[in-house]
């Protein structure tokens, strides 16, 4: 893929997010399985930690990554 | 004498949070082991994080013994193993308060401490969710100065500063699927003599002479990643991901992993197993290897991990769990098994790498 045309990829699949959310809000009930251990990513934060130190000592590319913090069942 | 340091600090913070009362909270301790065919690293942690009515602390120490020997490779003069016995502490601790009914902010400091380096600098985070909590969006900036001491001991002057920024937009498609979108920034300025991070141990043959590595003085990378957790059903869930890196030292990287989550007996045991796989090209700079020239090269570097490579990562984790076990809600015990691969095709005297990443550890929530 032309490098340019990642960022537009990225802006376009959070537009496409926004929209598919704007369809309906869910009640905390149905937020259950968001909630539930399974769906929380990274499993464990400190073992993801430690996980992207040896990534980062042993390859070139940094960031953006589930290390970041994207577990969220926004209840 | 740290880790006191360390508890003293969050208990202390505990205490300025004035009006705030611990009321839940959650903690850890583990031990993750890293070997390779050139160091072994035993890295202990601990973790906590008490939520009080105002404000929530958490802090976390690691701790990383290095033993060893720096690699050997094609282009390093370096003709015997030099050995490495090193320990490296990581020490952070942030407060976190409501900025409104759906807003939060956090500050915090980092350090990292070598006998030869130190890094250092404060943290800030912005979080809020929208759209009837549909979306959460964070945005966390992290300032870093840096300090190295040169090869074979000496006072420690500063190597440079890097700014990083992650920008994170979780959205909530429906019942089972979350999608991350995640943009990640970071300028590194090494502007001494040598460059971000050259190694001040690792020298290179260039012709008949030993050069010290020499990386150039800035670089600034940008990565994207979209993260998907899809579950499927009330006890299973897939979970993957895919991150574009690209950095003005010409690196550019795909990364993709997925992972299956499995639990079983309602949540009293978790099992997940994860492949992650990147590849990368090599920076500007890199040269398989270096012969006789008029000139030598302005950058020379024997560092394989900017070569064009790739890297395989398989992971096994359990995690059973117990509730309401004397004053913990929750008490949680868990072990993690990841087999490393890396394939070097620019480096025909040393093309693999096999390493092991073992680790385990208790989380208790009260």
């Amino acid at each position: 893929m032309n490098r340019s045309r990642i960022p537009c990829v990225v802006a376009l699949l959070s537009l496409l997010a926004a929209g598919l959310s704007g369809c309906a809000t869910l009640n905390t009930w149905q937020r259950a399985t968001l909630n539930s251990r399974i769906m929380e990513d990274p499993a464990c934060p400190m073992e993801a930690a430690i996980e992207e130190h040896v990534h980062a000592i042993r390859e070139a590319a940094q960031g953006a990554t589930a290390a970041a913090g994207s577990s969220c069942g926004c209840n | 004498m740290r880790l006191q340091l360390t508890t003293a600090a969050a208990l202390g913070a505990v205490m300025l949070a004035g009006p705030a009362r611990a009321e839940s909270g959650d903690a850890g301790a583990r031990v993750d082991v890293y070997a390779d065919g050139d160091i072994v690293v035993v890295a202990p942690s601990v973790r906590a994080n008490v939520a009080g009515d105002v404000v929530t602390v958490d802090t976390g120490h690691l701790v990383n013994i290095i033993s060893g020997a720096t690699p050997i490779v094609g282009v390093d003069a370096v003709s015997g193993a030099t050995r490495i016995e090193e320990v490296r502490h990581g020490l952070d601790l942030s407060l976190q308060g409501a900025l409104g009914p759906n807003a939060k902010i956090s500050g915090g400091y980092v350090a990292s401490l070598e006998p030869d380096f130190i890094a250092h600098g404060p943290t800030l985070n912005v979080q809020g969710d929208a759209f009837g909590q549909m979306t959460r969006i964070s945005a966390t900036y992290r300032l870093r100065f840096e300090w190295m001491a040169p090869a074979g001991g000496g006072p420690l002057s500063q190597l440079g500063t890097a700014h990083e920024l992650d920008l994170t937009w979780t959205q909530i498609l429906g019942p089972t699927t979350r999608l991350t979108v995640l943009l990640s920034g970071a300028f590194n300025d090494c502007g001494k003599t040598f460059g971000c991070h050259a190694n001040p141990y690792r020298y290179v043959a260039v012709g008949s002479f030993a050069l010290r590595e020499r990386h150039p003085a800035q670089r600034a990378r940008i990565a994207a990643g979209l993260r998907v957790a899809q579950a499927l059903g009330t006890n299973l869930a897939l979970h993957g991901g895919y991150r574009f890196h690209y950095d003005t030292w010409k690196v550019q990287a795909h990364t993709g992993d997925l992972a299956l989550a499995a639990a079983i007996a309602g949540e009293r045991l978790l099992l997940r197993g994860s492949v992650r796989f990147t590849r990368q090209t090599a920076a500007s700079f890199h040269r398989n290897e270096y012969g006789p020239e008029p000139m030598p090269p302005r950058y020379v570097t024997a560092d394989r991990e900017l070569s064009g490579m790739w890297s395989l990562m398989l992971a096994v984790r359990a995690e059973p769990a117990f509730f309401a076990v004397g004053p913990f809600a929750r008490l949680a015990p868990s072990v993690r098994v990841a087999y490393l691969g890396y394939g070097y095709p620019d480096h025909p005297t040393a093309p693999r790498r096999n390493a092991l990443l073992i680790g385990g550890g208790l989380d208790v929530e009260f």
